[in-house]
C-alpha cells in the first residue's frame, strides 16, 4: 500500500479555525480511458475525518468528481491555538493516512 | 528529506500503537456512521437527491452562498466554497446535476463544524452547481452555473 502525502494546514478565523488540507491521489473517476485504451479503474477518496483534541468534529464524504489531488478546507468552531488538529482519510481500494497537526 | 523521515516514522509509530491497543476503530468515532455510499455511485439526480434528502424539498435560501466561478476554462479544476449563516447547519451536500456522478460532497457537521466548506471539483460540461444544506431538519439550497470550456469528467 503506497503511502501517499498528506498536507495540513490552519489559519484562525473570527470564530475558531479554518483547516486546509491537500491529499495526493489520483482521483479516478473510473471513466478515463489509459494509454492502452482500456478504463482506467474507478479508485477516489470517500471521506475525511477532522478531529479536534481527539474528538470527531466533522467527515467530508466525496464523491469521484471531487478533483485529483483533493484541496478541501472545513472552518471549526472554538479551535484555539495549542489544540491538535487531526484528519483521517480512506479511500475506495482501503487505502488511509492520518495527520496531525497543532494550531499555532 | 529528515522532515518527511520522521514524519513517516511518527505515523508508522502511531498506526503501531493503533493496532497494539487493539482497537479496529481508528481514533476519531464518525458522528454518523451512515455514508451513503449508493449516493455517491449514483448516475442520475433523482437517485442522488432521493438518498440525500430523503424525499422532501428543498427551499432556495439566501442565507447559503455558492461561490463559484461564472467561467471555467479547465472543468476537472473548478473551486466552489459553500458557506451558509443558516442556524447550526447538519450537513452540506455539492451536487452537479448533469455529471456522470451528480454527488459531489457530502459534509457531515457537528455543532462546531458545517459554516464553510471549500473544494475543487470536476465538471463535465456547462452545467449548475447546487448547494444544500440542511438545518433544523429541513434542506436549503443555492445555486449557480458554471459555463465549462473544456469538459474535465470523461477520457
Amino acid at each position: 500500500m503506497a503511502k501517499r502525502r498528506t498536507r495540513v494546514k490552519t489559519e484562525k478565523t473570527e470564530k475558531g479555525i479554518r483547516v486546509t488540507c491537500l491529499i495526493k491521489h489520483p482521483m479516478e473517476t473510473g471513466n478515463r480511458l489509459g494509454a492502452d485504451g482500456a478504463k482506467i479503474p474507478i479508485h477516489y477518496i470517500k471521506f475525511v475525518d477532522f478531529g479536534i483534541n481527539g474528538d470527531h468534529v466533522g467527515t467530508i464524504n466525496l464523491g469521484p468528481g471531487v478533483s485529483a489531488d483533493p484541496y478541501l478546507s472545513m472552518d471549526i468552531a472554538g479551535a484555539v491555538s495549542g489544540d491538535k488538529v487531526s484528519l483521517h482519510w480512506e479511500d475506495s481500494k482501503g487505502e488511509s493516512d492520518t495527520v496531525d497537526t497543532v494550531v499555532k | 528529506m529528515m522532515k518527511r523521515r520522521s514524519f513517516l516514522q511518527q505515523t508508522l509509530a502511531f498506526t503501531a500503537g493503533l493496532v497494539a491497543s487493539g482497537s479496529g476503530l481508528f481514533y476519531m468515532p464518525r458522528a454518523y456512521a451512515a455514508r451513503p455510499d449508493a449516493a455517491f455511485i449514483a448516475r442520475d439526480l433523482d437517485t442522488v437527491l432521493k438518498e440525500i434528502l430523503g424525499g422532501s424539498e428543498a427551499t432556495m435560501s439566501d442565507q447559503i452562498k455558492l461561490d463559484a466561478p461564472l467561467q471555467a476554462e479547465n472543468g476537472a479544476v473548478v473551486p466552489v466554497v459553500v458557506s451558509t449563516t443558516l442556524e447550526a447547519p447538519e450537513a452540506i451536500a455539492i451536487v452537479v446535476p448533469k455529471n456522470p456522478t451528480p454527488l459531489l460532497s457530502l459534509l457531515e457537521a457537528t455543532p462546531r463544524t458545517g459554516s464553510y466548506v471549500r473544494m475543487r471539483i470536476k465538471m463535465a460540461g456547462t452545467d449548475e452547481v447546487r448547494a444544500y444544506v440542511k438545518s433544523g431538519g429541513q434542506w436549503y439550497m443555492a445555486a449557480q452555473e458554471v459555463r465549462v470550456a473544456v469538459g474535465g469528467c470523461g477520457g
